[in-house]
């Protein structure tokens, strides 16, 4: 016997009346007028009378819920205090709190990964039978910037996977620059997104090291039966925590580096305020400008931050770093 | 055995680099191969690509044509990709019908006589013990 939208609401409205401890014991009256109050629907005593038979009845029909008559107080109670309907008992805040998180997840991108996480979410607010109705949101609350989807990005589902499980993968690489198209075999450990690019860190087993690949550079990915070959802890390690982007500038792989920057007052502020990385360390001087070191392995968005603040900041240390960047000018 | 199997083909060298062969895809149901092309600077705009129906592969010592089937990522004709600069490409699969699951070699042919704007590579070898298994994301 299916139950419909507007009995499943009434439920719920009666659920929450039985379970006010500020307010316990309503009476047939505040069911009916709380009924009204939240679903907006004529309600009668006789349906009221029904939908508490229904909500009695053992399951699939019913929810076997203890709803009983209390003599002495008037009211309908539930023998369980503990009871809930559904057998999940979220406090407000708690569904509070998963409401906003399916708000920021629905600022994010529309990966498989993003959607069987809100879809799980959604699961438990209507296991509290509590309705999420996203036509009701008017504007977020909540925005992060968010371009269409770069090519590739429709990989990132099989990567996950493949990072998270250790799976081998198979793919066609193609350089842009270089106008080549290459196989590789790849174990990769990590995905990450910069500035709404997204990469793949991992094991390249022709190359016998770790390299970083531009989803957007990648096609057909596809997961191998293979023993899988794990990147050295330090290099994961390294991956994640030395560098300011992705992209390596030089083709072998280098340490990291003490670089050296000097900005003027305007330049030092925004590093203040908006620190690139957890390295960066600023020295002022009387004036507002300042030095600022990083220790960082340098990449191709370090490069091109630098560039964008034009003369405002100059290049002190490494030499070699300052070669690469004057040969681009 | 019902399984499906991936060769790195890149290697393989002929008159031709573009398109390049990149892997072979061997299966009980069909065999599918690989290929990158860069749309070429002598052609206005880079040109246009297309594949022939008449496609097929063909498995030395064994008479049969294996047709093409369907392809991704390339028309086949008369439909055509015309290309928007020089510095266009595209990666593209052919789909043909299932070739035996054993080592062989085997040549695409677009074409039995030829241009050099068809798309023909010979003795393509495959050697299945160095082919690695796939497994679907399910």
């Amino acid at each position: 016997m299916p139950v419909n939208n507007s009995a499943y609401r009434r439920y719920k409205v009666i659920d929450m009346l039985l379970r006010n401890k500020m307010k316990p014991f309503p009476t047939m009256d505040d069911l009916i007028d709380a009924c009204w109050e939240k679903v907006q629907v004529k309600t009668t005593l006789e349906t009221i009378q029904k939908d508490i038979a229904r909500m009695r009845m053992s399951p699939p029909d019913g929810f076997d819920a203890p709803i009983y008559f209390d003599r002495k107080h008037l009211g309908y109670a539930y023998r369980d205090p503990n009871y809930t309907l559904t057998g999940i008992n979220l406090n407000q805040s708690e569904i509070d709190s998963i409401k906003e998180s399916i708000d920021l997840l629905n600022s994010l991108g529309g990966t498989r990964v993003k959607v069987k996480l809100k879809n799980a979410m959604e699961k438990v607010l209507s296991a509290v039978l509590e309705e999420y109705n996203t036509e009701n949101v008017k504007t977020p609350v909540i925005q992060t910037h968010l371009p269409p989807p770069s090519r590739g990005y429709e990989y990132v589902d099989l990567l996950y996977h493949a990072c998270r499980e250790r799976v081998p993968v198979s793919f066609i690489h193609y350089q842009f620059k270089k106008r080549k198209f290459s196989t590789v075999l790849f174990h990769p450990f990590c995905i990450k997104e910069f500035e709404n690019r997204w990469f793949v860190i991992g094991h390249s087993e022709k190359e016998g090291r770790t390299k970083t690949f531009g989803l957007d550079s990648i096609y057909s990915p596809v997961l191998l039966k293979r023993k899988f070959i794990q990147t050295d802890a330090n290099e994961v390690q390294s991956a994640l925590r030395d560098y300011y982007g992705v992209t390596l500038i030089y083709d072998e792989n280098i340490t990291v580096q003490e670089i050296e920057i000097e900005a003027d007052a305007d330049t030092t502020y925004q590093f203040q305020a908006y620190p690139i990385h957890e390295s960066q360390e600023i020295r002022k001087n009387e004036n507002g400008s300042s030095i600022i070191r990083f220790r960082l392995i340098p990449t191709e968005e370090l490069i091109r931050l630098f560039l964008s603040y034009g003369k405002q900041i100059s290049l002190k240390k490494p030499l070699a770093l300052k070669k690469h960047i004057q040969q681009l000018k | 055995m019902n399984k499906n199997l991936v060769l790195d083909i890149s290697n393989y060298k002929s008159n031709t680099d573009n398109p390049q062969l990149l892997r072979v895809f061997v299966n009980s149901e069909f065999t599918k191969i690989d290929l990158g092309y860069n749309a070429k600077w002598y052609y206005e705009k880079g040109g246009w690509i297309d594949i022939s129906p008449q496609t097929y592969l063909h498995v030395l010592g064994n008479e049969k044509k294996y047709l093409l089937k369907s392809a991704e990522g390339v028309p086949i004709a008369p439909e055509k990709n015309h290309f928007e600069s020089i510095k266009d490409w595209t990666c593209f699969s052919l789909y043909f019908e299932a070739i035996p699951m054993k080592n062989c070699v085997i040549n695409m042919i677009e074409a039995e006589k030829p241009t050099p704007n068809d798309f023909n590579y010979y003795d393509i070898v495959l050697e299945m013990e160095v082919a690695m298994e796939i497994i679907e994301l399910l």
